[in-house]
């Protein structure tokens, strides 16, 4: 039952919100930023009209995800088929490359985690780019105050484009790694997740979505995105720059990458004030007349 | 307050990470298991497979080797009719026995000295626009030491003994000494093949190697005999497609193609379907993949009850513009069991959490 309303997100590690990402995000504040931990937590953040449809938001899409999202989507073991069978098809049988498991192992978690960021990269610009796709992304865009909940104030087509996003493009080089080295094909993981993005999420990529400017320098910040560049992103100013998710080097191949010292952010959209209610968020991409 | 705060966060991590080592740590997938010990039930399974499929064959094919070389031995230069179908009949057991060894073949996987021995023994599908038979025709043409003529790896293959035993030429003191040269060649291999899984401890120590490997080899197999043993023969295959052409048989010469196809099919049931003996199949079942082992168990009955169909050498169903519909749905079942192999190895995979939320930004 728990599930139905996300709850299980908390103590699940292959969520964003799991409680020692979660409890690591914070530790880091503490530590570096503990200024800004006040204004997070406080009543003007915590209760603002944006920050309280974050939370029914969350209740509601984890309920539509199990009950309409989950079904719809490609499922990956298909996808690898696919392509294991169409490369044999049109470049024939490729004899299994024999080489060092753990040079198998380590180019499978590498490769896989750079064709998810990078094709992140351009699902989320393309989300910016087109007016049709700009209608459910803005939804996203709307939050006024971010919160570790604001990840999951996406509109469910959103969901689904990224779902098949994953299926395609995880499928897509298993199945290439499958054709070419057989079975044995899996990432390095930690506590049952895929290392990199682990140690991403344990790096604060909850604060993302938060009051909290977490920075990793100018230097850094040229490969890693940093918690303060997805913040900027969230500002009506910068709304066209910083759409990658870990990786900065596809908003510097693209010319999107911002790195800027401003110091006070102004969340959500420009020239709009929405009124955060579930139904203007779930309703308003497919009819305009139900206001935002 | 700061430096607290910070000890308190490394600390957080070593606990953490120091975690990963316990029951929070990835324990693989259901079908293939992962990189750990394995338990007693899945070693006994290991176990069993090796003793009663690797071992048994591999065993199996050095006696029949031996026993076609003291037959040999023993053969007179002109021999009778009745020796030489004795010949055959041995020939067919090396085959067989060949065959359940090369369908099975895990040994590559822990044992680098042993990758190449299967194209020391069997040159099918091997060497590119070389004929076997033509090097034993100049090498019986010839006087002098024969293993002078007889010098490739190709002229001392299961292949050559083949010729030796079904071609047309006469029987006599220089085709007997190249028969001697090829199966000692093939003893000496099939020894090592033999030895290395009567000793191996590998193969049960580590159950994600062992099924990986199994997996491997099964899919290896399946594609080898739709492609190569079927559908290239029968015009089926995209390589010569509408060209049928029944030279392209494996045992064309004997005759013995129907014969390998079924035994490679018996070998994979060895394996899979339900024996006296726990087997891979038995264990992929108990650990979530029920479904798909039913499915391939189901599609290896179907494809041995179409291979039991032919009333006559699968070579006579295939001319060179007529192709008998038993041999497409021989090809289309075994089509279906490698795709079938194929969904046993992505089912075995943990594709779901492999990088967290899906979701952009």
């Amino acid at each position: 039952m728990l599930e139905y309303f996300g709850l299980d997100y908390f103590f699940d590690n292959t969520k964003r919100i799991y409680f020692i990402y979660i409890f690591s995000a914070l530790l880091l504040s503490l530590i570096f930023m503990s200024k800004y931990l006040r204004i997070q937590f406080s009543k003007k953040v915590l209760f603002h009209p944006s920050a309280r449809l974050d939370y029914i938001y969350f209740l509601a899409i984890s309920l539509i995800k199990i009950l309409i999202i989950i079904p719809l989507l490609l499922n990956i073991n298909d996808v690898v088929l696919w392509i294991v069978l169409a490369l044999q098809e049109h470049f024939g049988y490729q004899e299994r490359i024999r080489t060092s498991k753990f040079l198998i192992i380590f180019f499978y978690t590498l490769v896989v985690f750079i064709a998810n960021d990078f094709s992140r990269y351009l699902l989320h610009r393309a989300m910016h780019s087109f007016a049709l796709l700009w209608r459910f992304h803005r939804i996203h865009h709307s939050a006024e105050v971010l919160n570790f909940l604001t990840f999951y104030r996406v509109h469910p087509i959103e969901n689904i484009l990224f779902g098949l996003r994953y299926a395609l493009v995880t499928g897509f080089v298993m199945g290439v790694f499958i054709y070419f080295f057989g079975a044995g094909i899996q990432a390095i993981e930690l506590l049952g997740v895929h290392v990199i993005s682990f140690f991403f999420m344990l790096f604060g990529a909850n604060l993302r979505h938060s009051h909290i400017p977490l920075r990793f320098g100018n230097t850094i910040e040229k490969w890693i995105l940093s918690p303060f560049q997805h913040q900027l992103h969230h500002t009506p100013e910068h709304l066209d720059a910083n759409f990658g998710s870990s990786l900065a080097i596809w908003d510097r191949l693209f010319a999107t990458l911002t790195i800027t010292d401003i110091h006070t952010l102004r969340f959500g959209l420009a020239n709009q004030s929405p009124r955060h209610s579930l139904w203007g968020a779930l309703l308003n991409p497919f009819y305009k007349g139900i206001k935002l | 307050m700061f430096k607290f705060f910070l000890k308190l966060y490394v600390l957080s991590l070593v606990l953490l990470l120091n975690n990963c080592t316990g029951d929070n740590a990835y324990n693989g997938s259901d079908l293939i298991g992962s990189d750990y010990a394995p338990t007693q039930t899945q070693e006994d399974v290991l176990r069993s497979l090796q003793t009663n499929v690797f071992v048994a064959h591999s065993k199996a094919f050095v006696s029949a080797l031996e026993e076609t070389s003291n037959h040999i031995v023993v053969l007179e230069d002109n021999a009778s009719t009745a020796s030489i179908t004795s010949l055959k009949s041995d020939f067919k057991k090396v085959m067989i026995e060949w065959k359940s060894v090369e369908a099975s073949y895990v040994a590559v996987d822990f044992n680098d000295d042993l990758i190449d021995t299967p194209q020391f023994i069997d040159y099918f599908h091997t060497g590119k626009n070389l004929d076997v038979s033509d090097d034993i025709i100049v090498a019986l043409a010839q006087s002098g030491n024969i293993a002078d003529y007889m010098y490739k790896n190709s002229s001392k293959s299961i292949t050559a003994l083949e010729y030796l035993i079904f071609g047309s030429d006469p029987f006599n003191t220089r085709k007997k000494e190249a028969l001697s040269l090829v199966i000692e060649n093939l003893i000496t291999h099939a020894k090592h093949i033999a030895d290395f899984y009567a000793q191996d401890t590998q193969f049960i120590s580590n159950v994600e190697d062992a099924s990986n490997s199994l997996v491997n080899v099964l899919v290896d197999s399946a594609f080898k005999l739709k492609e190569w043993r079927i559908g290239e023969p029968s015009g089926i295959a995209q390589k010569y497609k509408d060209n049928p052409d029944a030279s392209r048989f494996e045992y064309e010469k004997s005759q013995y193609s129907l014969e390998a196809i079924k035994t490679i099919l018996l070998t994979h049931q060895e394996i899979m379907a339900v024996q006296t003996y726990s087997n891979f199949g038995d264990f992929a079942s108990d650990n979530g993949a029920s479904s798909v082992v039913t499915s391939i168990r189901d599609e290896l009955a179907n494809a041995i009850s179409i291979v039991d169909s032919f009333d006559t050498p699968i070579e006579e169903s295939v001319s060179s513009v007529t192709v008998d519909t038993k041999v497409k749905n021989l090809y289309n079942s075994i089509d279906t069991l490698q795709t079938l192999y194929f969904e046993s190895l992505i089912s075995s995979l943990n594709l779901t959490a492999e990088i967290i939320e899906a979701d952009g930004d």
